[in-house]
């Protein structure tokens, strides 16, 4: 077998098959990804930083410890980049903020130790909203990261950068952080597939806080095979993070089978926001079609302690988010963008018996939503965003534009509840609307359902193409 | 900058009404946080809507105890025990 021309557009899963059976090398594909880099790091601004002589080197280290038929891990030599909000021995890790634009922690974050240590290539640190706040991709300090499949649209945050790199084939895998959409947003504004795992499933040992109720980290690549990889990888439990869970790591890649036929699914009569665009509810029906060409079987479900999960999970990101930013906020607040401070600032308001409560109610609400719903469904099914995605100018908070704070915040409408829960929910590309931008499909599970997930995912790709579509032509075409 | 001097708008609580004013006073009093432009007043109007959903619901009995949320995540797990 012949290396492809463009080795770009392979996905992880094929380009470590051609690692492992010496067809291309490790530095053929970091060679690759810094062409498309320099290519398109101007319009997409996906990179914060880019560390082109580290990359080199450790391909180098990989080629090497291949020649010298060293057995290798299944990621040796796989280029990626993750949201610059991870310890890394010493490189940046500027969360997006003025604040930390100089931070370069000598710790190392176990997630990307775990990937680091199996020959993965780290090319450098992506762009974010500004400590992972705010699900569009604006960044006042770095520049927005902008969409691949056009550019003027937002890239869905805050794993934006992620979220472009990926879909621009600028690496195969990335890890972002989910707190209430982190991951599965940008996966849906630009055509990639993101898990977020169950609260523990990842340690978070060594990444930026935001909610530490609620923050998960997990993968955004092009398919959920890939994502499979990924977790196989990080997931595990971690003696640096005492809130990891100690549950085994399945071997998720073994898993999946195409077979949907013990997965029942449920699509909630209430949600976040089932007033979908038209064009999001067709390609719903549409991709729910081919779930049940897998085996799959669907139901209309009623989802329980809805105005509970809401409140409280509004109650707990807030103050916890505040929490970790007051001496900031207080001596610094001229250091955020304005819609970061701004959003910050009532938490403070927020009584800290209200947040105690919002805690206390946690457990009993998880018991009662499992009992109620994945008593009758294996798989909850939503679109990722019920609307099609805005620009940026219609979301930048600081024009001060009528209806401008709904439009920021729309885009998560439909992820957050999961993150309160702890849930596990991964995002698939399912179409494109007639703008030519994706939309997608986001399925949650019960509590350590990453398996079903994937195996529901990879199914789903099996009889669709849209995690294959790829916006490099047209983005080339407009930026010659 | 100080937004002291912006217009106070009302901001309606449960069983209270708010001003923002009350709002950038407790938050000083409390935190030394002041607010850091006209975005944060703006989005002190959105705090209403959090605390009036959050007192709507029903509230836990005295003697409930914490419920255990690592514990639930557990047993509502599904990986093959």
């Amino acid at each position: 077998m012949s290396a492809p021309a463009e080795l770009v557009e392979l996905s992880l899963t094929e380009a470590s098959g051609l690692l492992t059976s010496r067809v291309v090398s490790a530095k053929d594909l970091t060679e690759s990804a810094l062409e498309r880099i320099e290519k398109l790091q101007a319009p997409l601004n996906a990179f914060i930083w880019i560390d082109a002589e580290g990359a080199r080197r450790k391909a180098d280290e990989i080629d090497l410890a291949r020649a010298r038929n060293t057995e290798l891990p299944v990621l040796a030599g796989i280029p990626m980049a993750h949201k610059d909000m991870f310890d890394l021995g010493g490189r940046l890790a500027t969360c997006g903020s003025n604040i930390r634009a100089d931070h370069a922690p000598r710790g190392m974050a176990t997630a990307i130790a775990r990937l680091e240590d199996q020959g993965s290539i780290t090319l450098g640190g992506l762009n974010m909203a500004e400590f992972a706040q705010g699900p569009t991709g604006h960044n006042a300090h770095f520049g927005d990261c902008r969409n691949p499949w056009s550019l003027p649209y937002i890239s869905g945050g805050s794993s934006s950068g992620s979220g472009a790199a990926v879909a621009a084939r600028l690496v195969f895998a990335s890890i972002g952080s989910d707190t209430g959409g982190s991951i599965r947003i940008p996966s849906s504004c630009c055509g990639v597939t993101g898990l977020k795992p169950t609260y523990g499933r990842v340690s978070r040992h060594g990444a930026m806080p935001l909610s530490f109720s609620m923050d998960c980290i997990g993968p955004l690549a092009r398919t959920a095979a890939d994502c499979a990889l990924m977790m196989e990888a990080i997931a595990g439990p971690d003696a640096q993070d005492p809130t990891s869970a100690g549950t085994p790591v399945p071997a998720y890649s073994r898993n999946l089978t195409g077979d949907l036929s013990d997965c029942r699914i449920g699509v909630p009569s209430n949600w976040g926001t089932l007033d979908l665009d038209p064009e999001v509810e067709a390609a719903f029906a549409a991709a729910l079609e081919v779930l049940v060409s897998r085996g799959a079987t669907l139901s209309r479900i009623d989802i329980p302690v809805m105005p509970d999960i809401s409140a409280c999970s509004a109650v707990v990101s807030r103050v916890e988010l505040g929490a970790v930013h007051a001496d900031w906020m207080r001596r610094r607040p001229q250091d955020y963008a304005a819609n970061v401070s701004g959003r910050m600032y009532p938490a403070y308001a927020i009584p800290g018996t209200y947040y105690v409560e919002a805690l206390r109610r946690r457990g009993s609400i998880l018991a009662t939503f499992c009992q109620e719903v994945f008593g009758k469904v294996d798989l909850i099914a939503v679109p990722t965003i019920p609307k099609r995605i805005p620009t940026r100018a219609e979301t930048d908070i600081e024009s001060g534009a009528e209806g401008v704070l709904e439009r920021f915040l729309s885009p998560s409408a439909n992820t957050r509840l999961l993150s309160y829960l702890g849930l596990p929910a991964i995002s698939v590309p399912m179409s494109f609307d007639s703008r030519g931008l994706p939309m997608g499909l986001q399925i949650a599970a019960r509590p350590f359902g990453e398996g079903r997930l994937l195996r529901a995912g990879e199914a789903y790709q099996r009889d669709t193409a849209w995690h294959n579509a790829s916006p490099l032509p047209k983005l080339e075409e407009g930026i010659r | 900058m100080s937004q002291r001097t912006c217009a106070p708008p009302l901001i309606e609580m449960a069983g209270a009404a708010l001003t923002s004013e009350d709002v950038v006073r407790a938050i000083d009093a409390w935190h030394g946080i002041t607010p850091p432009n006209q975005v944060a007043l703006e989005f002190a109007r959105d705090l209403a809507r959090v605390i009036a959903a959050f007192e709507a619901l029903a509230p836990v009995e005295f003697a409930a105890e914490p419920s255990d949320f690592a514990r639930a995540l557990a047993e509502f797990s599904d990986t093959p025990k």
